[in-house]
């Protein structure tokens, strides 16, 4: 071989070792993050919602604020979108008005909805305008004897037995529901639970294979990776060939 | 501008336009709940009733749905041997609200009052519906007909027939009941 083929080699040769190293990080993260979104549903990636507080605060994502409403020796709380029974999801009620224990039963109150819950959380039923509520509800509480009252703009309601009829009645002793602050440390889960419902780790990790996690810097990041990769494998093929002609 | 550079933009506005015109037919209300059962009523619906889903009412929801029940107890307007129900169930992601009345053991009418999803909404058009029109319950808990499917909508169409199959079933319960 002349010596100028011999130069151009090893030329070859020392790109792609240099190439080689340089996309020897991206390698490792395309390969370990494509592995991981390969088998998302196995994995529930889509459903496990982020807890970290570093990369919840590198998306950006806000502290909700927390409004909390005590219910017999439950809390129930909106924070955000999200609507708890203490720190367990609760269907849909936004906006939340209130909260009231009765015996044996939560009632929750949202402007046109109520959601009628045993004392662990399971959803009896909801209530809205097609059952008959009253609605825009403003408050919901309990008189005197521990019977439910719906505060609405034509007036206070009390509902029968199977929450079927709702009827005026006046409002006399009721202790209305009213927000308090919520113990610190539920707060606490119930921020970090809302802000982490807000993003999935299948999400992290595809950004992180796109390289979006370090925002447009990070894509064009990946796209050098790509152009690395891409000449690492032509690189690569042209000294094998040029090899076996030897 | 010249006919050969106007044709391919005539035809991305059109495909835009139409794209358009699908989302926003994908999601929205087609109907009021409360207006579907009064008029399912002649305008004079019955008081809602309540059936709390005991153990085995529990058990039938959830080999009808393949999951548990959303709630412990449903509400439904029966009168003259006819029942109205209006049920939701999540087609992909959203929940869809459909309502179902029922005579003599069979579908009188099924519509979907709301539709969430962003796609799959073809199952809001009668021509999807009507198929449910006369439908039975057999004993093994199918209905006695097929319903016709509609592509890209598969998860829609087997909400919609869970919940046809579920009506049949609670109707049958609460007419043995009554």
């Amino acid at each position: 071989m002349s010596r100028r083929k011999k130069w151009r080699l090893r030329s070859v040769f020392l790109w792609h070792r240099y190439m080689g190293l340089g996309a020897a990080l991206f390698v490792l993260i395309l390969a370990v993050s494509g592995a991981l979104l390969n088998h998302t549903e196995a994995l529930d990636l889509d459903d496990r919602a982020v807890q970290n507080a570093v990369l919840l605060d590198w998306y950006g994502l806000a502290l909700p604020p927390v409004v909390s409403y005590r219910a017999g020796s439950s809390w129930v709380s909106q924070a955000g979108t999200g609507l708890y029974l203490n720190d367990t999801a609760l269907p849909d009620a936004k906006p939340l008005i209130g909260a009231v224990a009765l015996d044996g039963q939560l009632v929750v109150a949202g402007s046109d909805r109520l959601l009628l819950l045993t004392t662990d959380g399971a959803l009896i039923e909801r209530l809205t305008s097609l059952e008959g509520l009253p609605a825009p509800v403003r408050a919901v509480g309990a008189d005197a004897a521990g019977a439910l009252l719906l505060r609405t703009a034509d007036g206070v309601y009390r509902p029968d037995e199977t929450y079927s009829e709702w009827r005026q009645t006046a409002a006399e002793a009721v202790r209305w529901s009213t927000p308090e602050p919520a113990p610190p440390d539920l707060r606490d889960r119930i921020v970090g639970l809302q802000r982490g419902a807000q993003l999935s780790w299948e999400k992290v990790i595809l950004d992180l294979h796109t390289g979006r996690i370090l925002g447009t810097a990070g894509v064009y990041l990946m796209d050098g990776a790509a152009v690395l990769l891409t000449g690492l494998a032509f690189t690569g093929l042209w000294h094998w060939i040029r090899r076996q002609r030897k | 501008m010249g006919a050969r550079r106007r044709a391919p933009l005539c035809c991305c506005a059109l495909l835009l336009l139409w794209t358009w015109a699908g989302l926003l037919e994908a999601r929205g209300i087609d109907q009021e709940p409360s207006v579907f059962v009064s008029e399912s009523f002649g305008g004079h619906p019955p008081k809602p009733q309540v059936l709390w889903l005991d153990p085995t009412l529990r058990d039938a929801a959830r080999a009808i749905l393949g999951h548990e029940p959303a709630m412990l107890r449903l509400r439904y307007w029966l009168a003259d041997g006819r029942s109205a129900w209006v049920l939701e169930e999540i087609g992909k992601e959203e929940p869809i609200t459909v309502g179902v009345v029922i005579d003599q053991g069979r579908i009188e009418r099924l519509k979907v009052l709301v539709y969430r999803e962003s796609r799959g909404f073809e199952v809001r058009h009668p021509a999807f519906t009507n198929q449910f029109r006369g439908a039975r319950l057999q004993s093994d808990g199918r209905l006695d007909h097929p319903i016709d499917g509609i592509t890209g909508a598969t998860l829609s169409v087997s909400a919609v027939s869970r919940l046809a199959r579920l009506a049949l079933y609670l109707h049958a319960r609460v007419e043995r009941g009554s």
